[in-house]
């Protein structure tokens, strides 16, 4: 089965359980589903454990001022092999089931190779509104999304709920406002040491020592 | 040197303690083992056999309680800033900084960007800039007998 097909047989099945989610799909052949913030959680875990979508390749989010954010997430399904059938879920079973292309593969030491193919992947976008920024967290389906749900926090400004540690995880703490959204435009000033977020040990020469020393 | 010009006797010499001081200090000028970017590779090639920063008495030491030099190899960002400042606090006067690299030197590339310091002497008080993107080890080495000559000329300046 091909990726475009694979993607309208899933489509199909999505738009009968989720009457409310809007489908496309991409000139790639990549399927993207549009929830609603409200519906977001259930669709996700619907996806991982309905659809076999294991695997969140990652998160974003896009800003589109005035009013909303786009949050993006990457979802992959992974299996054996081209052969295997769709939605196969990689896991310790899958060895046994390997397709005939892998079935030979074996390391220099004999231990048997699963060749990972990806079966279907799907995008699932969620518009987050600019005056409440404020949507479930995905960690608790997948562990993977701490991070990155940190990242896009840190940078975008989105608030996650439930999720377990929610701080910035590539800027200072002390950090103002968060850059990647378009209406960013400040940038905190080092020059004055009083303006820095940090303790100030400096003593109080122009250039901090004696010139002759 | 200008060590020997004041020889009077045989054996003796007299010398002025600041131009004494500053004569030790500039010809062993040890300097921390700090990099933050690709500069870095740089500054461990000149450090290495090849340019040998030993011959101008510079060795790295671990530490910058033991350092006389920073020299800041790389984009230095606000996270790093904090970091910056605090190893240069840490070190014994008299001591001294090197920018390496336009990054260093003003955010090179990266200037405006929203987590960059637009050049290190916005922290730290920097004595020599060296251009270049990276610099070239030779280029490192100029800025360091730079140093050393604003060493010397800085004890001679104030009697």
């Amino acid at each position: 089965m091909g990726k475009a097909e694979r993607a309208s047989a899933m489509e199909a099945s999505i738009k009968e359980q989720f009457p409310g989610v809007a489908t496309e799909i991409t000139p790639r052949g990549e399927l993207v589903a549009r929830v609603s913030p409200g519906g977001y959680l259930d669709f996700c875990r619907y996806l991982r454990d309905e659809q076999g979508f294991k695997f969140l390749s990652m998160i974003t989010a896009v800003d589109y001022p005035p009013d909303r954010f786009e949050l993006v997430l990457y979802l992959d399904a992974y299996g054996a092999s081209g052969d295997a059938p769709a939605m196969q879920v990689m896991d310790t079973r899958t060895r046994q089931e390997l397709g005939p292309r892998s079935a030979g593969l074996t390391t220099s030491q004999g231990t048997p190779v699963m060749v990972a193919a990806t079966l279907a992947s799907i995008i699932v976008k969620c518009d987050v509104p600019h005056d409440h920024p404020v949507i479930p967290s995905v960690t608790p389906l997948w562990p993977t999304a701490n991070w990155h749900e940190r990242e896009v926090y840190d940078l975008m400004g989105i608030k996650f709920e439930g999720h377990p540690d929610l701080r910035r995880i590539l800027l200072p703490d002390w950090f103002p406002g968060h850059p990647l959204r378009k209406d960013f435009t400040s940038k905190p000033a080092l020059r004055e040491p009083e303006a820095r977020p940090w303790p100030v040990v400096w003593p109080d020469q122009k250039d901090g020592r004696e010139p002759g020393e | 040197m200008g060590l020997m010009d004041s020889e009077i006797l045989p054996g003796i010499i007299t010398v002025n303690l600041k131009k004494l001081l500053a004569w030790g200090r500039r010809n062993s000028l040890w300097y921390m083992t700090f990099g933050i970017a690709c500069c870095a590779i740089e500054m461990m090639g000149t450090g290495a056999s090849r340019f040998d920063l030993d011959r101008f008495g510079l060795i790295f030491r671990a530490s910058p309680r033991q350092s006389d030099l920073m020299i800041v190899a790389g984009t230095v960002n606000y996270k790093m800033a904090e970091v910056v400042k605090t190893l240069y606090d840490q070190m014994a006067e008299p001591r001294y900084v090197i920018a390496m690299g336009t990054c260093a030197s003003t955010g090179g590339p990266y200037k405006g960007a929203y987590n960059v310091v637009d050049g290190v002497d916005q922290i730290i008080p920097v004595d020599v800039y060296v251009p270049g993107c990276p610099p070239r080890p030779e280029a490192l080495i100029y800025g360091i007998l730079q140093l050393q000559e604003k060493i010397r000329a800085q004890a001679e300046q104030k009697v």
